[in-house]
């Protein structure tokens, strides 16, 4: 029977895995624009990937 | 004439076109963009969207006061030693080429890192590096492209941050629900004792207590807090029954978990904190790209141009202006003081913004003249004397302050009153029947009247039932500022009218010409005239004989405007009567007219401005339940003009910005609820008083004044019926309200006997959360769906 405790904290911990996911997409502002990021993924990269890369880093400081 | 598109901007190209081989361009601007774009690599401009570019003509804009950095301080969201990021409003936004090309304006220039447009916003977040490019040369280089940055005084940078706590809270809550649930589900199925023993419930339940108290301090604390004040003031809100409903589930719970004597409720608590955030959170979702809060600091300008004593233009903050500062006005710069007149002749001032009145007004040297006016013609220098919050115009956002803020209750709140009362009464009765007998049950028994008798209806068919209508509505083109408006529209017993701008379209347009005997070459040289002038009578003629296809013609000498007469070019002449000095009788009813060595051209009648499409059907439409008023700034317009074709009983003329305020007011005292239409600042006063303010707006970018609500100029004709639908709307919020009593008594019914187990209410309580949300939701989509109303035409 200690094994129905040990799932039960494994799924909260799991749940809680998401949650925290959750919190971090808040956080960075997913929900604030719903419109452009379906409209930037159509945008066709072929040189400056990786220098759009580098600049969300530094979008982080 | 063969009409060629700019190849950068669409618009058709005029006399001045430029063309290259392939490509062609209505003005250098263009051209110059198109040459940046494609020396840089980013002509995928025009694959992804075709002419996708900004047209270039008229452009100009001052950014010189971004140099000094107290000025540029308020803009700056973030800056390091080597970086700094900006929020920009970028008006001019409005397609895909657009997010691809200012993402890409790092290849533009080396000191910008990144570009992340909000295109629902019409906003770019911009880092770049401070010592390749100042704030200055990047808005100049983004006006360069077509995207001239925006700079507002009343600029806020901490728009987005409480919406995100309530996410938090949401997100937590159905964390919690979901895992307590879960945990619940033994005691639902009645396995418990065969599945896990004693112990193993047990351990669910402290589970489940621990669990819920981050939800209860997180998720309910707005609740609770808000609870608290009302007691503490006295008043009865929503908050008060929803808190004590709370506390009721959470104690009991607690109680029985630490008194092993039951499993408790709190996936009810759990469910019930959730839906209720859910429903905040789908009232709060309005509609961000537009401001219902503008105060006079949206038009205004963020700096004027202050001359020093050695003659030294420096740019100065508004709130900076002294009285006695010296400051320097362009054309088409407003007026951001009150203050005396310098200028060597006279000016023309035009003060449409303030009355609603588009003939500019003379000044001369010495005249004191108002803030909030234009500078047509002439740069000229006016003496500050007033500081720019004392200046007249602004006096009708001051005196709003000390207006007593309203303290009228809405529909939610003075319902829970009763409701609260109700459901303590019920209580006590409860308590009272059961103590004598079994004081053990009593106490069950009335707790559980506080548990399920929760105020599901209030608090949630209200913001499911408005939070649809605001959606429907916004798809109709009618944008509501809150769920409070919806309920103040029901009353609306008066409606009043502004007129230019409002009842009729703002830009002013003539019928044919009373006589004509001009041939195409002066019509296209009289056009070149009026395209020089900025007086609204050139523009209504430029724009009349654009319409009949003229293009106008190569001048290179400059028109000589007398001001408030006409314009004079070579032998041509236009304006009044009087100036065009015609050898021949004035034709009758002329007010404008066109001469060429005194011999006459054409003559105009009156330039009256048209009135809005569709406003027969909607004046006639709201007479039938109100009575309707105009408010003018302008003259009282002669005997043939249009307002005697407007059955309006009220019309009142030449009505200042504090008189239309004084207007609604006095009908305000007299017990009456009234609606103001109005589009200007001109009108803000009084859109601020009325009980509800409606904004006429052409196009969601441009401004509209302080109001509860915007009405796309293209809805306008079927504004009475979106009304209409607003109030039929309240019988879906009866119809929800009802199935939550028909709820509340079966769950009471229970309650009141003792018999509500935890497995009742985990079903009950989330059935009738459900059930209210479909019918306020569900009901408001398929009345709009009935009602067939024509989608919104502004072009997204």
């Amino acid at each position: 029977m200690q094994v129905i405790l040990f799932l039960a904290l494994l799924s909260i911990l799991v749940a809680g895995g998401f949650l925290f996911a959750f919190f971090w997409a808040v956080r960075s502002g997913q929900y604030e624009d719903e419109v452009t990021p379906a409209i930037r993924i159509l945008f066709d990269e072929p040189t400056s990937a990786k220098q759009d890369q580098h600049d969300d880093d530094d979008n982080n400081v | 004439m063969n009409q060629l598109a700019c190849t950068h901007c669409g618009e058709p190209c005029l006399e001045d076109q430029i063309v290259e081989t392939d490509v062609q361009f209505c003005c250098s601007g263009c051209q110059t963009v198109y040459h940046i774009l494609k020396d840089n690599g980013l002509s995928d401009f025009y694959r992804l969207d075709n002419a996708a570019g900004q047209s270039q003509r008229n452009n100009s804009t001052d950014y010189s006061w971004l140099s000094v950095p107290e000025l540029q301080a308020p803009f700056i969201q973030f800056q390091d030693d080597q970086h700094t990021r900006v929020q920009l409003d970028l008006p001019a936004i409005h397609c895909t080429s657009c997010i691809w090309l200012l993402e890409h304006l790092n290849r533009l220039h080396e000191g910008v890192s990144s570009v992340q447009v909000n295109f629902g916003l019409k906003r770019a977040t911009i880092l770049f590096r401070q010592a390749k490019i100042s704030i200055q040369e990047l808005s100049e280089l983004l006006a360069k492209i077509g995207y001239p940055p925006l700079y507002r005084s009343d600029h806020d940078q901490t728009q987005s941050l409480p919406n995100r706590r309530l996410l938090y809270q949401i997100g937590l809550a159905g964390f919690v629900f979901g895992n307590i649930m879960l945990f619940s589900f033994p005691e639902y199925l009645g396995l418990g004792i065969d599945l896990a023993g004693e112990r193993f419930e047990q351990l669910f339940g402290y589970l489940n207590l621990i669990l819920i108290i981050p939800v209860l301090l997180y998720s309910g604390r707005d609740y609770l807090l808000a609870a608290y004040r009302a007691l503490s003031q006295g008043v009865a809100t929503v908050d008060l029954p929803i808190s004590l409903g709370i506390m009721a589930l959470f104690g009991r719970s607690a109680y029985e978990v630490l008194s092993q004597s039951g499993p408790g409720y709190f996936d009810s608590l759990a469910g019930l904190l959730f839906f209720l955030l859910i429903g905040k959170w789908f009232q709060s979702r309005t509609f961000s790209r537009l401001s219902f809060d503008r105060d006079y600091r949206a038009y205004f300008p963020v700096a004027a141009r202050r001359k020093e004593s050695n003659g030294q233009l420096t740019p100065v903050a508004l709130d900076r202006i002294q009285i006695g500062d010296r400051l320097q006005l362009r054309p088409g710069d407003l007026i951001p003081v009150d203050g005396i007149l310098s200028a060597q002749q006279q000016v023309g001032v035009d003060y449409s913004f303030v009355t609603g009145e588009s003939a500019p007004q003379l000044r001369q040297d010495g005249d004191l003249i108002y803030a909030g006016g234009r500078a047509t013609q002439q740069a000229f220098e006016v003496v500050a004397t007033k500081a720019v919050e004392q200046s007249y115009l602004l006096q009708l956002w001051r005196d709003q302050e000390g207006a007593p803020s309203s303290l009228e209750q809405n529909l939610t709140d003075r319902a829970s009153k009763y409701f609260t009362l109700a459901v303590v009464i019920i209580g006590l009765a409860t308590l009272a029947y059961w103590w004598p007998s079994d004081p053990a049950k009593a106490a069950y028994a009335a707790t559980s009247v506080l548990i399920i008798a929760c105020p599901c209806a209030l608090a949630l068919a209200i913001p499911f039932t408005y939070g649809a209508i605001i959606r429907v509505m916004g798809r109709y083109g009618f944008y509501l500022r809150s769920v409070q408006v919806i309920e103040k529209i029901q009353g609306l017993q008066h409606f009043i009218f502004d007129k230019t701008g409002t009842l009729c379209l703002s830009q002013a347009s003539t019928s044919a010409p009373l006589q004509a005997k001009w041939n195409e070459q002066d019509q296209a040289i009289v056009l070149a005239m009026c395209l020089q002038s900025k007086h609204p009578k050139s523009q209504t003629l430029a724009s009349y004989l654009v319409n009949q296809s003229i293009h106008p013609a190569p001048i290179e000498s400059v028109v000589t405007e007398s001001i408030g007469q006409g314009l004079s070019f070579q032998e041509y002449r236009l304006g009044q009567p009087a100036f065009c000095q015609l050898q021949e009788a004035t034709p009758q009813n002329a007010k404008l007219c066109v001469a060429k060595n005194g011999q006459l051209l054409a003559a105009f009648g009156a330039m009256s401005n048209q009135l809005r499409p569709g406003w027969e059907q909607v004046l006639e439409q709201l007479s039938t339940n109100g009575e309707l008023h105009l408010l003018s700034g302008d003259y009282q317009p002669s005997t043939q003009d249009w307002s005697d074709q407007i059955p309006l009983g009220n019309c009142h003329f030449e009505q200042s910005p504090f008189a239309k305020r004084a207007y609604v007011s006095a009908l305000q005292k007299g017990g009456k609820k009234v609606a103001m239409l109005g589009d200007g600042l001109n009108d803000a006063g009084a859109l601020n008083t009325a009980d509800v303010g409606i904004a006429i707006s052409e196009d969601q970018s441009s401004f509209s004044p302080a109001s509860d609500a915007i009405l796309a100029a293209s809805s306008f004709p079927q504004f009475a019926d979106l009304l209409g639908f607003i109030k039929r709307c309240r019988w879906m919020l009866y119809l929800a309200f009802a199935v939550a009593i028909a709820y509340n008594i079966i769950g009471l019914s229970f309650a009141v006997q003792g018999e509500l187990s935890p497995v009742i209410a985990a079903i009950l309580m989330p059935l009738s959360s459900i059930s209210i949300v479909l019918i306020g939701l569900g009901g408001v989509y398929l009345m709009a769906w009935f009602s067939r109303l024509k989608t919104d035409q502004w072009k997204k």
